[in-house]
């Protein structure tokens, strides 16, 4: 059993600064969960308190059966790998890595036969004689994984692993960590990130997370689910707008009234579209708020209807893809476009908005249920 | 011509400004320079050019008398007992205070919020001019009215009572004790300092792996303080070497030149013996002897950080 339950989980750092704030949360067995939220959600914290190097909070964290909140961090069966990797800088790569199992008084011959398994793996057998500060960035890494694959332990635990490497390596470690769980099924993973790409590509479960005012109204989850289901289906403008790049569009509206395709609203631009969402809590005249992905922005020769017409401000290109600024609404929106999109500065220009691809939050900011699925 | 004239024009300002340029760096410098030249450099030069001197610093009669004075060096025990003593205390100065500056270090460093009083306390001894320490010293260590005596007779141990700066057996030890009192503080704030850098990511890498805190001290920790014990004892070393005010105050070297070091040795020579020429030479003697030890000490403590 390697699944790990929190239980009203609370933590404040002394008296006056909660960080925590009742997390309720099941990571199943063999499951790669990433922790995902703005600087100051306490992910990193939530992480340190799995591990055991934060302990004073208020709840109960459990790995598999056991409730480990008086557990020692080294008898909690969890490996820890830090941002900085914090390897042993006086160390070897192999005493690095045997350290742990020496600690444990494994004997001598296993703790070279796992280590030297844990270094074909991860191709770092050469390097097993090297000091740290003879390492790249990318060799640490893998030797700080190695450090942690050696204990064979129930849970991993990824502190932000991959921040402190440039775009192309962590493109590369990225998936050499999703082997890593492909080659670890049984063990549980926590990955801790502020990057919504790695918690996309990496993740079976994404705990999305609230920062500051949010967190101390609503609690510290905003949203758990698979990535897919976060980014068609967010809960809130908070996990609306963090995931995505570029970020949703939103657009303030007016609620018309529910119709049978689902509920009809007008922009402050003049525009009337629908959405296929349950209006039927909401009074005609109701703020809401639209929103609509950039990549769902589709470029059409005319306006028509639940079409956007607006004004071309600058057209950023990156050859696959195209940004288009656009201005003339209540509000600025910005469009993905395939290509270049055939559009330049100044142009009018017409977009799709179709209704499956829409989404309508109330005037709290809470998502309309959709009646759809997408 | 007009062409030769424009283009030469041109030339000199260009040359002007590089000139200039060129200049920056040692009209920036001279400052410095000059003050070293004055208080550093040519105090040193003039010692050697003293050491072949025979004078009383007085009067015109300076007698230039070659290596005589360094010759006399070579053979004055006075001298060599002054520079061995010099040697004792740097090698005591090392093995006393690196240790227990180290310890105080770790203790304070897991002392949390108390421990602030407890550093400025520590650190108080430091503070205090070595003048005012020496004479304080000198009243502990009093055969008649010391505290230290009075508490060796109050705990039962009068029978160890001791003329602690009038015997030539205990002099040197006496003021040795005390000069490591006074610079404990110090390389108690250096290993301070070189704790609170150590990263605290790799403490706690060490304890899921199952480290306890004695095996993060003594496998990550010392390790971790190799470079500021380098420092640490190249200073101290140095320190000692040219060590003078504390002990001039408590025993003036004495008795018997039990605590003589090469500093107040020296400066007996030149202020109360009036031989300019022969206490210039003993400078100089000096001089050499800490650049030496200093620049073996560097170079083997290099080595050794290039072997971690």
């Amino acid at each position: 059993m390697t699944s790990i339950t929190l239980s009203g989980v609370n933590k404040s750092f002394g008296a006056n600064f909660p960080v925590i704030r009742d997390v309720d949360l099941v990571i199943d067995d063999g499951e790669f969960c990433v922790f995902l939220g703005p600087s100051g959600c306490g992910k990193s914290t939530l992480l340190r308190m799995v591990a055991g190097l934060e302990t004073a909070y208020t709840g109960e964290i459990r790995i598999g059966e056991r409730a480990v909140d008086k557990v020692e961090p080294a008898d909690r069966q969890v490996a820890m790998v830090f941002q900085n990797y914090a390897l042993y800088p006086h160390m070897s790569v192999y005493d690095n890595m045997a350290f742990g199992l020496r600690q444990a008084k494994t004997p001598k011959d296993e703790i070279e036969r796992r280590v030297k398994e844990a270094a074909r793996i991860l191709q770092i057998e050469p390097l097993l004689d090297r000091m740290p500060k003879a390492l790249s960035g990318g060799q640490r890494q893998r030797v700080a994984i190695g450090r942690a694959i050696v204990r064979q332990p129930k849970v991993f635990l990824f502190d932000e692993p991959l921040s402190n490497l440039d775009a192309a390596l962590r493109v590369h470690m990225r998936s050499e960590i999703a082997t890593l769980h492909r080659n670890f099924p049984a063990a549980s993973m926590i990955y801790v990130t502020h990057d919504q790409t790695e918690a996309m590509a990496l993740a079976d479960k994404i705990v999305l997370l609230h920062a500051g005012k949010d967190m101390l109204k609503h609690g510290s989850i905003a949203q758990v689910g698979r990535p897919l289901d976060l980014y068609h289906q967010p809960r809130n403008l908070f996990v609306a707008g963090f995931l995505g790049s570029p970020t949703m569009n939103f657009l303030e509206a007016t609620f018309v009234g529910q119709e049978e395709t689902g509920a009809r609203v007008a922009l402050k631009s003049g525009e009337d579209l629908t959405v296929p969402v349950d209006g039927s809590t909401l009074a005609s005249g109701a703020s809401v708020t639209l929103g609509v992905r950039p990549e769902h922005l589709a470029p059409v020769a005319a306006a028509a209807t639940q079409t956007l017409t607006r004004q071309v401000r600058a057209v950023e290109h990156f050859g696959e893809y195209s940004f288009v600024y656009l201005d003339g609404g209540a509000a600025p929106l910005i469009a993905k476009v395939p290509g270049d999109g055939g559009l330049k500065a100044g142009d009018s220009a017409s977009f799709a908005a179709p209704a499956s691809c829409c989404h309508l939050f109330d005037g709290d900011g809470i998502a309309l249920p959709r009646r759809d699925s997408l | 011509m007009t062409d030769i004239s424009t283009r030469s024009a041109a030339g000199g300002a260009g040359g002007a400004a590089l000139s200039l340029r060129k200049l920056a760096p040692a009209v920036f410098l001279a400052p410095a320079v000059l003050l070293l030249a004055v208080y550093l450099l040519y105090p040193l030069v003039d010692s050697f050019r003293l050491s072949l001197l025979d004078w009383n610093g007085l009067g015109e009669n300076a007698r230039y008398v070659g290596l005589d004075n360094w010759k006399k060096l070579a053979t004055d025990t006075l001298f060599w007992k002054a520079a061995w003593n010099n040697i004792l205390l740097a090698v005591f100065s090392v093995v006393i205070q690196m240790p227990i500056a180290v310890v105080l270090a770790v203790v304070l460093d897991n002392a949390g919020k108390g421990s602030r009083i407890l550093k400025i306390l520590y650190f108080l001894p430091l503070l205090m001019s070595s003048v005012a320490l020496g004479v304080l010293f000198k009243y502990f260590y009093d055969v008649n009215f010391g505290p230290l005596n009075a508490l060796l007779d109050y705990v039962g141990l009068g029978a160890f009572a001791q003329d602690w700066l009038g015997d030539t057996r205990f002099a040197l030890g006496a003021v040795i004790a005390v000069v490591c009192w006074q610079y404990i503080p110090f390389y108690m704030v250096l290993f301070m300092a070189g704790l609170a850098s150590f990263p605290a990511e790799i403490s706690e890498a060490a304890k899921l792996d199952g480290a306890s805190e004695t095996t993060i001290f003594w496998k990550m920790k010392l390790p971790h303080l190799k470079g500021t014990f380098r420092t640490a004892v190249v200073l101290s070393v140095i320190g000692a070497l040219r060590y003078f005010d504390l002990i001039y105050v408590m025993t003036g070297g004495g008795p018997e030149g039990a605590s003589e070091l090469m500093a107040t040795y020296m400066y007996r020579n030149v202020f109360s013996s009036f031989q300019l020429g022969y206490g210039s030479t003993v400078a100089s003697a000096m001089f050499i002897i800490v650049i030496l030890i200093a620049s073996v000490l560097l170079r083997f403590s290099k080595r050794f950080e290039t072997e971690v």
